[in-house]
């Protein structure tokens, strides 16, 4: 096999995948049997409701924790055994950032930048300037937003054709929110990185990613292309008459005190939604990607 | 990569770095000191007789243990108090207040009192204690190294006052006005200046590590959980009298599991245990030299330092295991071990040093110093090793194994220091200490063969 080929072979292994994973914190399940996969160049927004387990999916898949039962692979490598190689093309930024925190931003850059054989000096030292992050500050002396946004710089200054963000908007101000989604898009754009990222903001969900998936009570739910959702997700509502006609598959079921029912269905394999939806005072309502998440999770 | 790089690139490095050389002479310098005047103290006191080891004792311990209570217990209870004003929990902030007033008058006024039943003024047995409970609380609001020293010089400066029948001679006068006024001027602006830290604290995790209230993470999480509920109407705070009297005593032992609550009962058996065999002047007859207490204190140093750097391999394990350079897990876990094993070693050597001068200015036995630093140094590396695998601590069975040690370690030194048949306590000594380093190296090899890779979360 020829270095072309061997290049198209390696771009074409799935950069993040799951199967099954499981994992408990003491009594808690956390997930409940997770498949996942990433495709290359993609950009997927995780999202679901604050302890739902979004760290723990993240942590495991880059094989930072190890998973009670089934197994993540980086690039086609167990998650738990990662090669240099692997870790290459891997970048990271948790949700609290804690590490290295008694160096300046200038000495860790300095630092990690050796470890990395793409890594752009050039690019960290004129996004620090532009994000207008003191460069001899030690980090622990930063605020969240700066720490966080030293941490991306880290993360996208390695090149990386995985990137993992962990929350990265939680503790950015809207313009360094609006730059940080800028460069998620220029990188998967451009450079065909595949990106994951954790966010409560729908939002900048919507602006950038190609696809999501929710993750609620340890499932993962409607992962698919963000421009499908409001296309294959509706409200059903029927009126009290007609409850007992509900389908009795749905995302999410809720009953009113008038009686009347509202349900998330998804639509067939023919593209047609549930028979109940033909039914006198029913009706389907479209939905946005919040309103979708809300009705879930509510 | 040359060598120079190499160990540039190492984690340890990174993790090690806050051990500082110049910190750690300075650390073991202070350490000496103050176990020479400890030492020189106590065998003037048994030399002197009687009189003179209780007025230590008097005016001595229960400021000790004013310090110790107000800074294991009192101060934290008093972030915790900060923390639930803020959080708006009426019912823990009425639990809480009380039991902050009856922890005051239980540790100072009370004991004042009965000082001054005993001898001296009460107005200068209140204000040593008042003091005394201020430093505890204060030593949480500084870094960690910066109360560190403050509680060596205070001690030292202490030890130097009874050392010197100075303390004696204070204690047994009234307080003048100016001095009155100078005091509860400095008791006022500690504890100011500690409000304002603790404040900090709470709203940053860098100072909380810093002041070492990192423990309150817990219980806040709790607490997160409660105030939702609270909030919400979906549940109501319970205020039954187990709870009051564990929320008083703050983090970790507020909001408390029946483990946290008999962990919490083993520290004061253990504050009291320790006053009470202080307070002896006396074994079998004969006087006896209190420096092998501060040989039993050494093993929790070489701890307490572990256990820092635990913390910082924790916060950084994430960065770290997705780094590349570091090889395979076998080569990481060898990388990590000889670069953390370098500062912590530099430690162990410099408190070894330390030890050392003070048996050779008190002429002890060597096979004492043997037992000690082999203790030492043993535990030290099986702690390294623990935290290069990432293995949870677990504070109940860790301390409860302490103070297994502890009770069965006691008696042997002391009847090996003046028993006629000194083989005996040698033999129980080296007992306890193979059983401990055992079982440890156990846990160690159990969590060795268990992780996948030492940066990985357990």
């Amino acid at each position: 096999m020829n270095a072309t080929l061997r290049q198209t072979a390696s771009s074409m292994v799935e950069p993040l995948t799951a199967h099954g994973l499981v994992h408990c914190y003491e009594d808690s399940q956390v997930l409940r049997g997770i498949d996942l996969a990433l495709a290359p160049g993609s950009v997927l927004g995780l999202i679901g409701r604050n302890g739902a387990g979004k760290s723990t999916l993240i942590r495991i898949l880059l094989g930072l924790i190890q998973p009670q039962d089934g197994q993540a692979r980086v690039f086609g490598e167990p998650a738990l055994q990662l090669s240099d190689a692997a870790k290459e093309r891997i970048a990271y930024v948790p949700q609290q950032p804690e590490a290295l925190a008694w160096l300046t931003p200038l000495q860790m850059f300095d630092y990690l930048g050796r470890f990395y054989p793409r890594w752009d000096h050039a690019f960290a030292k004129a996004t620090l300037a532009r994000w207008q992050i003191q460069p001899n500050r030690v980090m622990a002396k930063l605020s969240p937003g700066e720490r966080q946004r030293v941490e991306l710089i880290r993360a996208l200054a390695s090149q990386p054709e995985l990137l993992v963000l962990d929350e990265p908007a939680a503790a950015l101000d809207p313009v360094a929110r609006r730059e940080l989604l800028r460069e998620i898009a220029l990188r998967a754009g451009e450079a065909g990185a595949t990106v994951l990222f954790s966010t409560h903001i729908v939002s900048d969900l919507e602006r950038v990613a190609s696809d999501v998936a929710f993750l609620h009570e340890g499932k993962l739910l409607l992962h698919c292309a963000v421009d499908d959702t409001k296309e294959r997700y509706a409200r059903l509502w029927l009126p009290a008459s007609q409850r007992a006609a509900a389908p009795t598959l749905s995302l999410s079921r809720r009953a009113h005190e008038d009686g009347s029912l509202s349900l998330i269905v998804e639509r067939n394999a023919r593209g047609a939604w549930p028979e109940a939806a033909q039914l006198p005072g029913a009706r389907i309502d479209a939905l946005g990607l919040e309103d979708l998440f809300v009705e879930i999770a509510e | 990569m040359n060598t120079l790089a190499r160990w540039y690139h190492a984690p340890a490095w990174l993790l090690g770095r806050w051990i500082a050389t110049p910190v750690i002479l300075l650390l073991a310098l202070t350490m000496a000191t103050f176990a020479g005047t400890l030492a020189d103290v106590f065998s003037l006191s048994a030399t002197t007789g009687v009189t003179a080891i209780m007025q230590v004792t008097l005016a001595g311990l229960p400021p000790l243990m004013a310090a110790a209570w107000w800074n294991l217990i009192g101060g934290r209870a008093l972030s915790l108090c900060f923390r639930v004003n803020r959080m708006r929990l009426p019912h823990l902030r009425a639990q809480l207040l009380p039991a902050l007033v009856a922890w005051a008058v239980l540790t100072v006024l009370l004991p004042a009192v009965a000082l001054a039943s005993h001898g001296g003024h009460w107005g200068m047995h209140l204000a040593l204690l008042l003091g005394a409970a201020a430093l505890g609380v204060l030593c949480i609001a500084l870094p960690r190294i910066v109360g560190l020293l403050l509680v060596a010089a205070c001690l030292c400066g202490g030890m130097w006052l009874a050392r010197t029948h100075t303390l004696a001679i204070l204690a047994s006068r009234a307080l003048l006005p100016w001095e009155w006024i100078t005091a509860m001027a400095l008791f006022a602006l500690t504890m100011v200046t500690c409000a304002r830290r603790l404040r900090r604290a709470m709203c940053s995790p860098h100072d909380a590590w810093l002041m070492r209230i990192d423990t309150l993470g817990d219980t806040c999480a709790q607490l997160d959980n409660l105030h939702a509920a609270s909030t919400s109407g979906s549940a109501k705070l319970k205020g039954g009298a187990w709870q009051r009297f564990a929320t008083a005593l703050g983090p970790p032992w507020a909001l408390p599991s029946v483990q946290a609550t008999t962990l919490q009962i083993g520290v004061l058996l253990l504050l009291t245990g320790t006053c009470v065999v202080m307070g002896m002047e006396h074994w079998h007859g004969k006087p006896i030299p209190r420096i092998e207490w501060l040989l039993m204190l050494l093993p929790l140093a070489g701890a307490q330092v572990a256990l820092m750097v635990r913390h910082r391999l924790v916060d950084a394990a994430a960065s770290l295991a997705l780094l590349p350079g570091l090889g395979s897990a076998a080569q990481c876990r060898q990388r990590i071990g000889l670069g953390l094993g370098r500062p912590l070693g530099l430690f162990a050597l410099y408190v070894l040093l330390a030890v050392l001068g003070v048996a050779f200015y008190q002429q002890l036995p060597w096979s004492w110093l043997v037992w000690a630093a082999l203790w030492t140094l043993s535990l030290l590396a099986l702690d390294i090793v623990a935290g290069v695998h990432a293995i949870r601590s677990q504070p109940l069975p860790e301390f409860l194994l302490c103070v297994l040690c502890f009770v069965i370690a006691l008696p042997a030194c002391l009847s090996l220091a003046h028993s006629e048949h000194p083989g005996i306590g040698m033999l129980e000594l080296w007992g306890v200490f193979t059983a401990l380093v055992g079982l440890y190296g156990w846990l160690v090899w159990r969590g060795w063969r268990r992780q996948p890779h030492p940066l990985l979360a357990a």
